[in-house]
């Protein structure tokens, strides 16, 4: 199987916003919100909750997890994505995460660290009863759920490095 | 491209073997087959159902038409993370809006 492959260069952008940290916080983690700025999800800001964000790149939809949720702190999930340019075969993952403090005049201080981009091929896709191109590399809650005969086939290898680091 | 069509071109456990097979190599439709015990028409067949479902790629050399799956490497992870440098901003700037927004 083709060997991962991974940047270490992070982008990382600040910046000084008006508003108080609960009111970002309530920007970054509230599904309606997160969707005018970002895209239509199902966010939950848990640990370990599972979310599709829409349309961040067009179609396919970003699926991500969260790792670590600190209201008003840090908010910070793991996401893959098919590279449509690539017919796709690629799955390209990444971290997101926000961090925020409260400025002396109460405004935010955010830093959007977004890092640990990483590619691997979908050799994975286990067969037509899969709901979504992901389901092999989600956390293992879900993927008990996939039937047995399933479960022999490739898994991503990627996104396991990752969450193996994050457990 | 719908993922039902990628989940359904790739059921059969044939196309799926022949789909891993191109992912490490381009071949030929003969150099297929020899792989493979089931015919050429048949193998054919599978890898015009995977280049439907967006799979595998194709290029023609003389007679010959080569066939790969491959995935992408370090030069698109570079493409992919300048999106996001040119993307992240933009959206930060919709975020601004949102929070002045909420004050109403």
């Amino acid at each position: 199987m083709t060997a991962t492959t991974t940047t270490p260069a992070p982008i990382v952008f600040e910046y000084d916003l008006a508003e108080p940290p609960h009111k970002v916080w309530r920007a970054l983690t509230e599904p309606q919100l997160l969707a005018a700025w970002l895209g239509p999800n199902d966010i939950r800001p848990e640990v370990g909750a599972q979310f599709q964000i829409d349309g961040v790149r067009g179609s396919p939809p970003v699926h991500c997890r969260i790792l670590q949720a600190e209201p008003q702190r840090q908010l910070r999930w793991q996401q893959w994505e098919r590279d449509d340019a690539d017919a796709y075969n690629t799955l390209v993952e990444s971290l997101v995460s926000f961090e925020l403090s409260e400025l002396p005049d109460g405004g935010t201080h955010l830093r959007l660290v977004h890092e640990e981009f990483a590619t691997c091929p979908i050799v994975a896709m286990a067969g037509a009863a899969a709901p979504s191109a992901v389901t092999s590399i989600l956390p293992r809650s879900r993927r008990r759920r996939v039937p047995a005969r399933m479960t022999s086939a490739p898994t991503i290898v990627c996104s396991l490095r990752v969450l193996r680091k994050a457990a | 491209m719908l993922e039902s069509e990628v989940f359904r071109a790739l059921a059969d456990p044939t196309r799926r073997a022949v789909f891993e097979r191109l992912s490490r190599q381009e071949m030929n439709v003969s150099e297929l087959t020899s792989g493979f015990r089931v015919s050429q028409p048949a193998i054919s067949q599978h890898l015009s159902v995977l280049r439907a479902a967006g799979l595998i790629v194709e290029r023609r050399e003389g007679r010959n038409t080569y066939y790969r799956s491959e995935p992408r490497g370090l030069t698109t992870l570079a493409d992919w993370v300048q999106h996001y440098r040119v993307e992240w901003p933009a959206r930060i700037e919709k975020l601004k809006t949102v929070l002045k927004d909420m004050d109403r």
